[in-house]
């Protein structure tokens, strides 16, 4: 079967829907597919996302795929001192990926976009050396979608970009590798009302485990660590649960992922085809959050796509790449260089950084006021010796 | 040395990671398929240690 669209957009989760929702609503003839039977499902996802994100980016607080509202987070350290940071509003709220990740392409269908799910690219069409569209292929039938644009939105193992000559490879070290369980968890004491953070080269390496409460007693607790690390995901979130005694005898799900933390694209459009979101590598490197990310990729190429195709001038799809760079992916890259800093703390120095910013007002802190960072090392001035944490505080502030 | 990547089905979710970390698109995630191509693969093992799960393992071959 042969289709004709304005746009077809290769993967249907935070990126992709976004992106196909502001066109259809600028009236193109978008199509999107996703590999999946059931969008959203399965998950790889801690699920939270900070509130502000819902008013940025046009989307409705749809009690449908909202867990649990969020107040704060508290972060731990490997000796057992804590940061928390607790807001009297809502600051975030833990989703249902596979409710929110549908309804997201509900707005996109609603807006007037095409959605097939359960449908998978295979390959790319070229006419006369150019890219003509998407082969793809649906319950074995092929398609074959033509279309002026195509969008990679096709996840951390995309393939849609390396098709069309970007290097996306992943160095392993750049890739979280991710394990969790949703479970109820029972005898730990745990405030269900703020997220949980808790580092430790012993506990995490590179990474941390969370917990990400969805209701009293029942979260989503995972864990990341360095994507070259001998050792699984698994092995130590499953050390972490036995060593904190929370029995893994009430799991409701168990998800699994690779998050890229760098290796960021930088470029982000060839010919006619934009990459967006995982594909594209833009996550947040210090906490592996990349929804909002995504959201803003989505947001800043939907916005050039229009512009390329109403000025009948492909070539201004770069204008994508270089405003992603000259903001958000500066962004990431000054938070990368803060986490290739803070990955090589001992578990010392990362008790010594907590204890001393537990005696600042986290809040303040979080807010961008760094004058409290200052006031809590003139009373540590030990910390300032150590030359790894000056570079830190230099890069983080 | 050359090596094939194994994969063991019951342990793989298909989530991806072995694809990003694959220099050589030597892997590849269909929606229900985990697929392995050897004759692209360079053996440098990235994959093995990506796996959240440790679902693959390299066997040596000639």
């Amino acid at each position: 079967m042969e289709l004709h669209y304005d746009v077809v957009v290769v993967g249907a989760g935070i990126a992709g829907p976004i992106l196909s929702r502001n066109l259809a609503k600028k009236g193109y003839k978008v199509l999107m597919i996703d590999k999946k039977a059931e969008l959203g499902s399965p998950k790889r996802c801690g699920e939270g996302l900070g509130i502000a994100n819902f008013k940025k980016y046009d989307i409705p607080m749809d009690k449908r795929f909202i867990n649990r509202e969020i107040y704060g987070a508290a972060i731990y350290s490997p000796g057992g001192y804590k940061i928390e940071i607790r807001y009297d509003r809502v600051a975030g709220v833990i989703l249902e990926r596979k409710v929110f990740d549908k309804m997201l392409a509900y707005y996109a269908a609603r807006a007037g976009a095409d959605v097939m799910a359960k449908t998978e690219a295979v390959g790319l069409i070229r006419r006369e050396g150019r890219i003509a569209g998407v082969k793809a292929r649906h319950e074995g039938e092929p398609l074959e979608i033509f279309a002026d644009v195509i969008v990679a939105a096709d996840g951390v193992e995309s393939r849609v970009a390396r098709w069309a000559g970007i290097n996306s490879f992943l160095p392993p070290h750049e890739l979280d590798s991710a394990y969790e369980y949703e479970m109820i968890i029972e005898n730990f004491e745990f405030d269900p009302d703020i997220i949980h953070l808790y580092f430790g080269n012993e506990v995490a390496p590179r990474g941390y485990v969370w917990i990400f409460p969805k209701d009293e007693d029942r979260a989503n607790v995972g864990i990341g660590i360095n994507g070259d690390n001998p050792k699984t995901a698994k092995y130590y979130l499953e050390k972490w649960l036995k060593e904190n005694n929370i029995k893994g005898t009430k799991i409701l799900e168990v998800n699994v992922g690779g998050v890229p933390v760098g290796g960021f694209l930088k470029e982000l459009v060839r010919d006619n085809v934009v990459v967006v979101g995982d594909a594209a590598r833009q996550v947040n490197p210090m906490h592996g959050g990349g929804m909002a990310e995504a959201m803003e990729a989505a947001t800043i190429a939907s916005k050039w796509i229009d512009r390329a195709l109403s000025e009948e001038n492909l070539e201004l799809l770069k204008g994508y790449t270089d405003e992603w760079w000259a903001g958000e992916g500066q962004k990431l890259l000054r938070i990368l260089k803060v986490r290739q800093i803070s990955e090589k703390l001992s578990d010392d120095e990362l008790d010594a950084a907590i204890q001393v910013l537990s005696g600042a007002d986290a809040e303040r802190i979080a807010a961008g006021d760094y004058r409290e960072v200052f006031k809590a090392l003139i009373k540590n001035p030990k910390i300032l010796l150590k030359p790894k944490m000056l570079r830190l505080l230099k890069e983080a502030l | 040395m050359k090596v094939k990547i194994l994969v063991d089905r019951e342990k793989c979710y298909l989530c991806g990671s072995c694809v990003a970390v694959c220099p050589k698109e030597a892997i590849i995630t269909e929606s229900e398929e985990w697929k392995f191509f050897p004759e692209r693969c360079i053996g440098c093992k990235f994959c093995v240690l990506a796996c959240p799960v440790g679902a693959l393992v390299a066997k040596e071959v000639e």
